[in-house]
């Protein structure tokens, strides 16, 4: 009998432990330190970076876009949210929508690089990720930090994923940690990206709108576009980075 | 014995347990498999028992980390060489309660957790401002300082100290914690002290002790740049300039002057933006009417006269040169301070300006039967002393209010004298008027402006309140003088009158304005939102002019003209629109009602006083649309439909005869509506920002309903009496398009653009009406052609027709043309060594003076960079090498046309001396983007 017991008593406890931690929505806010951005351009000079500096260098970061992420053990859905903050103005960059399939080890994106809209379709990048010796407490959840390098850009990345949500999932297309992302460096000091609310109770909902559309390439052939269009803006001496994602 | 190298490499295991201290299994642990460089190779979780495993693993040096939350990260280095590895039981240690619910849960501060090394991040601890190392230590876990100082991490004493590494003042604790500030460091890491021993002997002790090293912050140390310029040339040229600026993370100060007697300005875009710093683009002052617009922030504007009395500092920076030969001196400093939420600014300015002119005027005038050219030539000398000073406060009470105030200050006065002669004839060769005139005038006033702003966002996103409210006194002192003599001659060409004029005039005025707006949004639904605006404006205006005549040496009261005034305006208005917007669309649909109130009280000095009284309410309803579509960066379109409605002034109403001046006197009519315009305007645009392609297109078409227009009764002596009347209005049609074309990437690329403007006006001259249409073309075109890092070329050139029909007499009919051609061409020879040229030409023709005028400009200068870092530039310039300059202006009006010729700085040659503290940039031929001031 007191094995009986001992056991519901285990299972109980274990339930509690062994939480639904796998699906729901994440709010992400994403921050661009665009100052941080460009003085890393090879034509700026020490006058222009100082003086962008003192004009610009104490309002970066007081503007941020929303995100939700959308996830299941087996997929997850990344997408701007429109912000109701913006009394009554609407603008759009173009489209932008991240799926990934985790069981299939497939992406499928709906992105629009400067002035064109495409279709990505591929296999899941692989991030090389080192794995480093910081924790630290975001919504509630402890995250650990590791590193890895984005690889468009080729700048370090940071993020803080938490294994107390084992999806390997995260915001901005990174992901392959053993729990999901919930903040991002860029830069690693150009852009931030920091979960504001996580919600696990809610279902969700991941689906793809049919009448997406866009040029089809693969996830490489969609890398080299923006490699190209971040080059040639940077031989013509302009930041790309107000027109293509950092 | 089988082989023990094979040709594929071995296939093994690691595999072990996790528990916790008191050998409970920990379930689902994270377990990471990372190679030797900690890149994660793979994951797991551990069981319900704790166990974990990873199969199929090549040999050779790996890690394994276990984490699991509350407890310290484990590190395990596993060598996998011809077996599986065991790893057994691996125990993870608890965190400190105290580390976890104080640095990590409350502070939410990253830790770092290595061996032995603790870490955490100080910069986002509070402390308070003035804190010393000291006080923070006090604060974290852990941590505790004992009476004396000593400081004690985990209950072992802290026996050594450094600072990035670097011991500091010997390294004794208590002298950096308590001499170092707290707001300076980001980092305390704190770890075991190995002793002398432990180092040599390589074998850990029980160290009783423990070392501590901080990390200082690192963004915006203390920066600092300034730089100074003297030049002196031929013809008594000469400038000064120089500027510094120091800041750090929350403050900044920054001084600037310029003196010279070259007529450029001496300040640019760089210098407004090294000086106001932070405080540049503080767009808070402008805009406080909401009105229907997106409501914060649009447009700033610049410019405007640096010499008005409620002009801003920033003007000084912008205005252009005016012709004649001026003399500048200004400069300022100006404190930027930005912390917590708090920011506060204060800046003072003085400026002085001298400038001496000549010009001569040409003026035809067309009348219905005969037409009149008068010539004249006059020289006047201006003299202004302003000084400024602006203060702001800025602060976020919390993350829903934002509070702002700010305060201007001016005291101003400037001098003119002016002598004129002009002599006016008829087409037939008879003359009507010559005179001369000598005036003279003293203007000093004072201004204070205040503003207070209060921004109110809700819980409810999108909901939002804006309130501000701003007070304006203005004091002015005016001292005008007059002395003339004008000659009337009849029909037959002879002298038929002679009028002789000495008038003193002094004014004196103030002015009280308040002025309230407030601003509601509220968001009805995802898409729609409803703002509603309120605007309130009162001005009180009071004035006393004295005005006296000599005659033969005695002063006499001219009860006439001397007279005393106070005006009222009281201006409201509401206003409500409806927004619609959606993905990249929006529609704006408004309206508005705007009610003007205009009270005037006027009266002379003569025995029975002449007196005026303007008792008016103006009404109108204003309709508003917006339609904007903006999907992608790339591409834009708007659409705005407006109606606006301008009442007459005061001095339009108010029927007083005014003959200050002469010839034209005019009178006001108190019946008098207002005037009303609607306008439709479209703007398109289309970009391609990496390379640079860019096409845009706007128009915009405007009606005049009802306009108020002067209409003008000449009289054979050629005085014209004026009085301003409703009558039709007239329309105007603007377009404007360019084309940017990258031709080679950035090497060359081309611009070409058109603008086209018709316009419809009418005017009344002795009760005939007159239509004038006006058609101009101005098409122009530029080309960068920079192929390298040491040769820029700049071509650009433009041609403006503009065609004036004037209907009472098709043979007035006008054609002025001016066109223009542009080159610059910058040359670096390397070594610090370069060439700056540039060639301007304007020709001036029209096909009723006759002759055309051409201006070519050419200016050129070598530079020559030295001294370490380039910090020192010697330049020798010259400016109008051709000695062609003229200041040379044409217009055509209603029924007139005018040209003018303003003498000015012509050739002259300057060396010029340049010590930049941040040091010179290398090679540099493009130009700024916006402008350049050297």
């Amino acid at each position: 009998m007191s094995k009986i017991i001992t056991s519901f008593v285990l299972i109980f406890f274990l339930q509690s432990v062994i939480a639904q931690n796998d699906q729901g929505v994440i709010t992400y806010e994403r921050k661009m330190y665009w100052i941080n951005v460009s003085s890393k351009l090879p034509w700026m000079t020490q006058a222009e970076i100082d003086r962008d500096k003192l004009t610009w260098g104490k309002r970066q970061g007081r503007w941020s876009e929303t995100y939700d992420l959308s996830f299941t053990p087996t997929a997850s859905l990344y997408k701007e949210k429109e912000s109701e903050e913006s009394m009554g103005y609407s603008r759009r960059d173009g489209n932008f929508l991240m799926l990934r399939d985790y069981k299939a080890k497939t992406v499928r994106d709906n992105l629009t690089l400067v002035d064109r809209d495409y279709l990505v379709e591929g296999d899941i990048p692989a991030f090389k990720w080192k794995i480093l010796n910081e924790i630290r407490e975001i919504q509630g959840f402890l995250c650990m930090k590791a590193l890895t390098s984005d690889p468009v850009k080729d700048v370090p990345v940071y993020a803080w994923f938490t294994d107390q949500i084992p999806v390997p999932g995260g915001p901005e297309g990174y992901g392959g940690l053993p729990g999901m992302i919930l903040a991002l460096e860029i830069g690693p000091d150009g852009v931030f990206i920091e979960a504001t609310k996580v919600d696990l109770e809610s279902t969700a909902v991941i689906s793809f709108p049919k009448k997406a559309k866009g040029k089809k390439v693969d996830v490489t052939e969609y890398q080299e576009k923006v490699k190209e269009n971040i080059a040639k803006a940077i031989a013509n001496k302009r930041n790309p980075f107000w027109y293509v994602r950092y | 014995m089988l082989l023990a190298y094979s040709l594929s490499a071995q296939k093994l295991n690691i595999k072990g347990e996790v528990q916790d201290t008191l050998n409970n299994p920990l379930v689902r642990a994270t377990v990471m498999l990372l190679d030797q460089d900690s890149v994660l190779l793979d994951y797991t979780q551990s069981g319900l028992d704790g166990y974990f495993d990873f199969k199929k693993i090549d040999s050779g040096n790996y890690i394994v980390k276990l984490t699991y939350v509350g407890y310290i990260p484990k590190h395990l280095d596993v060598q996998l060489k011809a077996d599986n590895v065991d790893l057994g039981i691996v125990q993870l240690e608890e965190i400190a309660t105290e580390l976890m619910e104080v640095v990590i849960r409350a502070a939410k501060a990253p830790m770092k957790m290595f061996g032995d090394t603790l870490e955490y991040d100080i910069s986002t601890f509070k402390v308070p401002d003035g804190s010393t190392v000291e006080d923070l230590l006090r604060r974290l876990p852990a941590m505790e300082v004992e009476r004396d100082g000593t400081i004690l991490s985990e209950g072992k004493v802290v026996s050594k100290v450094t600072v990035e590494g670097k011991s500091f003042f010997g390294g004794d604790p208590k002298t950096v914690t308590k001499n170092l500030p707290a707001e300076g460091v980001s980092k305390v890491q704190v770890f075991d002290n190995k002793s002398e021993e432990e180092i040599l002997t390589g074998i850990e002790g029980t160290s009783d002790e423990k070392a501590m090293n901080l990390e200082l912050k690192d963004d915006f140390k203390n920066g600092g740049f300034g730089k100074i310029v003297a030049a002196y040339g031929t013809e008594d040229r000469g400038e000064l300039k120089g500027n510094y600026n120091v800041f750090n993370d929350k403050h900044q100060f920054s001084v600037v002057g310029v003196a010279n007697n070259t007529g450029r300005n001496g300040l640019g875009w760089d210098d407004y933006q090294d000086f106001m710093g932070a405080s540049s683009f503080n767009f808070f002052s402008q805009g406080l009417d909401y009105g229907f617009g997106r409501g914060r922030m649009m447009g700033f504007s610049f410019g405007g006269s640096q010499n008005a009395l409620e002009s801003k500092i920033s003007s000084a920076f912008f205005t252009g040169s005016d012709g004649g030969y001026p003399k500048n001196a200004s400069g300022g400093v100006n404190y930027n301070f930005d912390h917590d939420g708090k920011k506060a600014g204060a800046r003072y300015f003085y400026n002085f300006s001298n400038n001496n002119k000549i010009t001569e005027r040409n003026t035809t005038t067309y009348y219905s039967d005969f037409s009149s050219d008068s010539q004249n030539e006059s020289s006047s000398e201006d003299l202004f002393n302003g000084h400024r000073a602006e203060l702001s406060y800025e602060m976020e009470i919390d993350s829903f209010h934002t509070f702002m105030i700010s305060s201007d200050l001016a005291y101003v006065n400037s001098a003119n004298d002016l002598s004129s002669l002009s002599a006016s004839i008829r087409n037939n060769g008879n003359r009507i008027t010559d005179s001369d005139v000598l005036n003279n005038s003293n203007f000093g006033g004072k201004m204070i402006k205040t503003t207070a702003l209060l921004r109110k966002s809700f819980r409810k996103k999108g909901r939002f309140l804006g309130l501000n409210m701003t007070y304006v006194y203005t004091d002015v002192d005016d001292n005008f003088q007059t002395h003339s003599n004008i000659s009337f001659y009849n029909n037959e060409n002879e002298l038929d009158s002679i009028r002789k004029t000495d008038r003193f005039q002094n004014s004196v005025a103030d002015k009280n304005a308040f002025t309230g707006n407030a601003m509601f949004s509220e968001p009805i639904s995802k898409n729609w939102f409803l703002s509603s605006f309120y605007n309130f404006s009162n001005t009180n205006q009071k004035g006393v002019a004295e005005v006296e005549d000599q005659k033969e040496n005695t002063m006499t009261l001219n009860k006439y003209l001397s007279r005393e005034y106070e005006n009222t305006i009281m201006y409201q208005r509401a206003g409500t629109k409806l927004v619609y917007s959606n993905n990249g669309f929006n529609f704006t649909l408004g309206g508005a009602f705007k009610s003007v109130k205009l009270a005037a009280d006027f009266t002379n000095k003569e025995a029975v006083p002449l007196q005026g009284k303007v008792d008016d309410v103006f009404n109108s309803w204003l309709p508003y649309v917006n339609l904007s579509f903006r999907q992608r960066r790339t591409f834009r379109i708007g659409m705005t439909l407006d109606r606006s409605v301008d009442e007459p002034s005061i001095e339009q109403l108010l029927p007083i005869v005014d003959d200050k001046n002469p010839l034209y006197i005019t009178e006001g009519n108190p019946a008098l509506s207002p005037k009303s315009q609607n306008r439709i305007d479209l703007n398109i645009s289309y970009s391609i920002p990496v390379s640079g392609f860019r096409v845009y297109f706007n128009t915009s078409y405007n009606k005049i309903d009802r306009d108020i227009i002067q209409s003008q009764i000449v009289d054979q002596n050629l005085i014209t009496y004026a009085k301003p009347v409703n009558y039709k209005g007239g329309s105007r049609i603007n377009a404007y398009s360019g084309v940017g074309i990258p031709i080679l990437g950035e090497k060359l690329r081309a611009n070409v653009n058109l603008s086209a403007n018709y316009s419809e006006s009418f005017g009344l001259v002795n009760e005939i009406e007159n239509e004038t249409n006006t058609i101009s073309y101005s098409p122009g075109f530029s080309i960068d052609f920079i192929p390298n890092d040491w040769l820029a070329v700049y071509l650009n050139g433009s041609s403006r027709k503009s065609s004036t029909k004037y209907n009472i007499s098709t043979s007035q009919d006008q054609n002025i043309i001016q066109n223009s051609l542009g080159l610059e061409f910058n040359l670096s020879f390397g070594k610090g060594i370069g060439l700056e040229s540039s060639y301007d030409h304007v020709f001036y023709s029209n096909d009723r003076f006759g002759e055309d005028t051409s201006v070519p400009l050419i200016n050129a200068s070598f530079y020559f960079q030295f001294l370490k870092e380039k910090k020192g530039t010697l330049r020798l310039s010259a400016y109008d090498m051709l000695d062609r300059n003229i200041g040379y202006s044409q217009y055509a009006g209603s029924n007139f046309i005018s040209s003018s010729l303003t003498q000015s700085l012509s050739r002259y040659f300057m060396l010029s001396f340049t010590y930049d503290l941040r040091g010179g940039v290398k090679n540099n031929v493009q130009k700024n983007q916006i402008w350049i001031s050297h």
